[in-house]
């Protein structure tokens, strides 16, 4: 029986106001009292509702020796609460007890005693489990596209919801933030094990780029992979993995995204009943990021491609407005009829250029990869490369060139939001970095950056004080 | 405070009741939905009469100010000889790039590039498709770019002979990717267009560019396009669009009436066959059947759903959940021209594994052909289903360009807006009887590609035979 908390959650809430709106698209914003955020963006058109969470908080809030926590976590998730995924939560919560003492027991060395107790208590859970009851609820009422990912910097899922089972959403994710039990632990690795090994066979490039990363990032926590590292899976524990949920999954973190055939008032009083009851929490201080030591950083990876010089330049947060300027940088570099491309490809020092921004919360990348015709040619290519960057500091972009790539670029923004689930991803992913409404700006943000501009970031950014230069070469090469 | 909360976490203290409108219910299932209308869209709704028999979609939303217009050709590789399969792969890699007799090469990609028009070309097996994505204000100069590639293209010899490379550079490297082997090797067994001396007929070298221009007026010629289908969706009004479309095929010859061509049925050798890839570091696992005749269409397709259509799916729930095999496994059942096409099972896992993972789905197949689903089961997954198909056509370049399909296709069964009501008389004995005529052991191929070495090692560990789990084994070369 549920017993009343005792604590009075006020019904009032905070209105925040309408968001940015683009094309006929509005966007409504307003926070709990608790602390969290629900944006809503109507779509009376469509036929199912796309909903989902954000907490923000991913990999760089974990600790050395933990990495992947924030991850592992994320698949934990799925398994339930004391109501959902289990047949007795009160017989079944000291046998979680019981299991975390004896795993650290037998993680201590070997104990025949501990193992054979172990394998009973293991038997006495699979018997109460009720598995995958998250998803079957979802699937009984029509849901589609159940998913989460993590990155460096939050945690997000999201669901297709027919309309009028929207309230299953909330009774479900609100169940699930209000107190989650981390069961099928053990299994659950051997999932995420399975994951590792699918992406590294399906991504070539997956090993070096990680390489390059923990290069560029040195005593940073985006240094790590998302996933984690190898040797730290096996030591990823349910009460770390539950200690983590409880200092960061607080609703001043959370936001709540929903797109579709909704009306504000409909979601604003069921938020209100059902995530309205999650407790503010205890205020936590966002992950602490050194700065990176300044200076350019050199390193040699060895992989199964072509020879590359991989340029990683660390650049501003997400939220900054340079985020944006560097967005058409990287545009104005891959134009296929830009300054760049015309000269790097008729004959130039290289097979390709490529450059790709990557936003995060607390510093992006800015990374140029040279593919070169052999390695012989890296020590050229690499001064061919500066002395390019010199000539775009010095003369910019020609005003038509800038056109064309600020066109293209708000096509591919809007494009990237025509598909409402993909639209509530963004919305998610840029509220996990600390801006959503950077999502609906995107597209003609580029309209406010000039040659000029683009010339004052290359000279910053692109410079030798802040990047690391990474030497792939194919395996076998000297 | 945060002490409390995990206490409270644990066991539920904090659920109090709403601070505000009704209590709460225990369960999920005690919910009460008010009636919302859910209505999948009906395609006919939709459809424009283009002049001479020629069909437009148009799925209007001014969410953004971006449009897209897609061509399908009822010329898909399926609908066409031997020889003539390897002219259309061709044209889908250089028409775009080659431009038009106006604009030739690179002059077009200019152009497009001006007005940050975004073409894609395709030969896919039951339609050959074109499309463009362009921002609303171009709509127009966007239209007129397409139709100078389909009336006046100029596939000109230096963007030919890179379209040669092209081909044969992608066809190495799926030599090398398990994934494309695993995909050919199960083709090859069960599709019509997987016959190996079709493969070898397709060598791109041997299209000369006037076989190309031939094949191109068959494809695109004043009769030919008025078998077409066209998709409009985005920031754009039906007027609009055939304001566009229209005086552009006014000016064609009436097609012939004809449908869309059926890909005739195979016989089939079953066993396991293995592809030994020794470098690779996963197992990839295929159990694929032939197309069924004879199964209704609705039936077949839930049976598919339930077997491994989602997260939920039985193959998944087996694999994942409970015996940790594989991180995502599920099955598929294209639709093919007036038939249901070849079903397929696929999944990846560790090399060790490979034997056990292969158990473990037979097994599921089997269970799946033998059982119905309980009332619950029943009940989730038609609503699964529907909710699926739903998601399927959200975006509306999605939702028209699949009206568009199902028109080209002329796709067995009950489709979009007629499902709710068909899915209504369907009963869940349905699922079975479906399972047995879509996976039918005596017509079963099964591949795997991995490393043999310990593909077979696991087996062997595990106490399997893989000849009397899966037929006799054949190693491809």
């Amino acid at each position: 029986m549920r017993v009343p908390f005792g604590v009075t959650l006020a019904a009032a809430l905070a209105l925040l106001g309408a968001g940015p709106a683009r094309g006929g698209l509005t966007a409504e914003v307003f926070r709990l009292d608790n602390g969290m955020t629900f944006l809503i963006v109507p779509r009376p058109e469509l036929t199912t509702v796309s909903a989902g969470w954000v907490a923000a908080v991913g990999s760089a809030a974990e600790s050395p020796g933990e990495t992947g926590l924030a991850h592992f976590l994320e698949h934990a998730l799925f398994h339930g609460t004391a109501t959902l995924g289990t047949r007795d939560a009160g017989a079944e919560r000291p046998l979680l007890a019981e299991e975390d003492a004896l795993r650290e027991t037998l993680a201590a060395g070997a104990d025949p005693a501990a193992a054979a107790r172990l394998a009973k208590v293991m038997a006495a859970l699979s018997a109460l489990a009720v598995p995958n009851e998250l998803d079957s609820q979802y699937a009984r009422v029509g849901a589609t596209d159940l998913n989460a990912f993590t990155s460096e910097d939050f945690t997000a899922t999201l669901v297709r919801v027919p309309p009028d089972r929207l309230e299953s959403w909330f009774w479900l994710e609100s169940d699930r933030l209000g107190g989650p039990v981390l069961r099928h632990f053990e299994a659950e690795r051997e999932v995420i094990r399975a994951e590792r090994r699918q992406r590294r066979a399906a991504d070539r490039q997956l090993e070096p780029l990680e390489a390059a990363i923990a290069a560029s990032w040195r005593g940073h926590p985006y240094r790590w992979p998302v996933m984690g590292l190898e040797e730290d899976l096996d030591g990823l524990t349910r009460p770390a993995a539950q200690r983590f949920f409880e200092r960061w999954y607080r609703p001043p973190r959370l936001t709540a995204v929903l797109v579709g055939p909704v009306d504000r008032r409909g979601v604003e009083s069921l938020a209100r009943r059902y995530f309205g009851r999650l407790p503010r929490g205890a205020a936590v201080s966002p992950p602490v990021a050194p700065e990176p030591a300044p200076g350019e950083r050199r390193t040699a990876i060895s992989w199964r491609g072509r020879p590359t010089i991989h340029l990683e330049h660390r650049t501003v947060p997400f939220a900054d407005p340079d985020s944006v300027g560097l967005e058409l940088l990287a545009g104005v570099i891959n134009s296929r009829f830009g300054t760049f491309q015309g000269r790097w490809q008729a004959g130039g020092p290289a097979q390709a250029v490529r450059a790709n921004y990557f936003p995060r919360r607390l510093g992006g990348s800015f990374v140029v990869e040279l593919e070169a015709f052999a390695v012989a040619d890296f020590d050229e290519l690499e001064e061919a490369w500066d002395r390019e960057v010199e000539h775009f500091v010095q003369d910019g972009v020609a005003p038509t060139e800038l056109e064309r790539v600020r066109k293209q670029l708000r096509l591919d923004g809007y494009r990237r939001l025509e598909d409402p689930y993909r639209l509530t991803a963004e919305l998610l992913m840029a509220a996990g970095r600390g801006d959503w409404r950077r999502v609906f700006d995107g597209p003609e943000a580029t309209q406010g950056f000039t040659s000029a501009d683009l010339r004052r970031l290359a000279r910053r950014y692109l410079g030798s004080e802040r990047r690391l230069i990474a030497r792939w070469l194919p395996s076998g090469a000297p | 405070m945060r002490g409390a909360w995990i206490l409270a976490g644990a066991v539920l203290l904090g659920w109090s009741a709403a601070a505000a409108g009704p209590q709460i219910p225990r369960r999920p299932e005690e919910l009460r939905p008010a009636p919302v209308p859910f209505a999948l869209p009906r395609a006919e709704a939709h459809r424009h009469a283009l002049p001479k028999g020629a069909s437009l979609f148009v799925v209007s939303d001014d969410a953004f100010p971006v449009v897209r217009l897609t061509l399908l050709l009822p010329t898909g590789l399926g609908a066409l000889a031997p020889a003539e399969r390897a002219a259309a792969r061709l044209a889908a890699r250089a028409l775009v790039a080659g431009g038009s007799e106006s604009l030739p090469g690179a002059a077009f990609d200019d152009a497009a590039s001006r007005i940050a028009a975004r073409f894609e070309a395709q030969a896919e097996d039951d339609a050959w498709r074109l499309s463009v994505g362009v921002l609303a204000e171009d709509f127009g100069p966007a239209v007129d770019l397409l139709f100078q590639l389909v009336q006046s293209p100029a596939y000109p010899e230096a963007v030919l002979s890179g379209a040669f490379d092209g081909l044969t550079q992608s066809a190495r490297r799926a030599a090398g990717d398990a994934e494309s082997r695993l995909d050919r090797a199960i083709r090859q067994r069960v599709e019509p267009l997987g016959d190996p001396r079709v493969e070898e007929a397709e060598a791109p070298a041997a299209v000369s560019r006037d076989a190309l221009f031939r094949w191109h007026r068959q494809a695109f010629g004043r009769s030919a396009l008025q078998r077409a289908v066209f998709a409009v969706s985005g920031a754009v009004t039906a007027e609009q669009a055939l304001t566009q479309l229209e005086p552009r095929l006014a000016a064609a010859d009436p097609a012939p009436e004809s449908g869309p061509v059926v890909a005739p049925a195979r016989e089939v050798a079953p066993g396991l066959f293995v592809i030994d890839l020794p470098t690779v570091r996963e197992a990839w696992i295929g159990i694929g059947h032939p197309a069924a005749e004879g199964v209704d269409p609705l039936a077949a397709q839930v049976a598919d759903f339930a077997l491994g259509g989602s997260f939920t799916g039985r193959l998944n729930s087996r694999l994942r959940e409970r015996e940790q095999l594989a991180y995502y496994a599920s099955s598929e059942l294209p639709l093919r021209p007036r038939a249901l096409g070849a079903h397929r099972v696929s999944f990846r896992t560790a090399p060790a594994a490979a034997a056990r993972a292969l158990q473990a789905a037979l097994e599921e197949l089997a269970v799946w052909s033998q059982t119905k689903p309980t009332a619950s089961e029943w009940d989730s997954l038609r609503q699964g289903f529907l909710g699926s198909v739903a998601a399927r056509i959200e975006s509306p370049a999605r939702r028209a360009e699949a009206f568009a399909r199902g028109r080209l296709m002329a796709f067995p069964g009950p489709r979009f807006g007629e499902l709710e009501q068909a899915l209504r008389t369907l009963r869940p004995d349905a699922v079975p009887s479906a399972a047995r005529l879509l996976a039918p052991p005596a017509r079963r191929v099964v591949v795997i590609v991995g490393p043999w070495r310990e593909i077979a090692s696991g087996a062997g560990a595990a106490g399997i035979d893989l000849a009397q789990l899966a037929g006799p084994v054949t190693l491809l070369p």
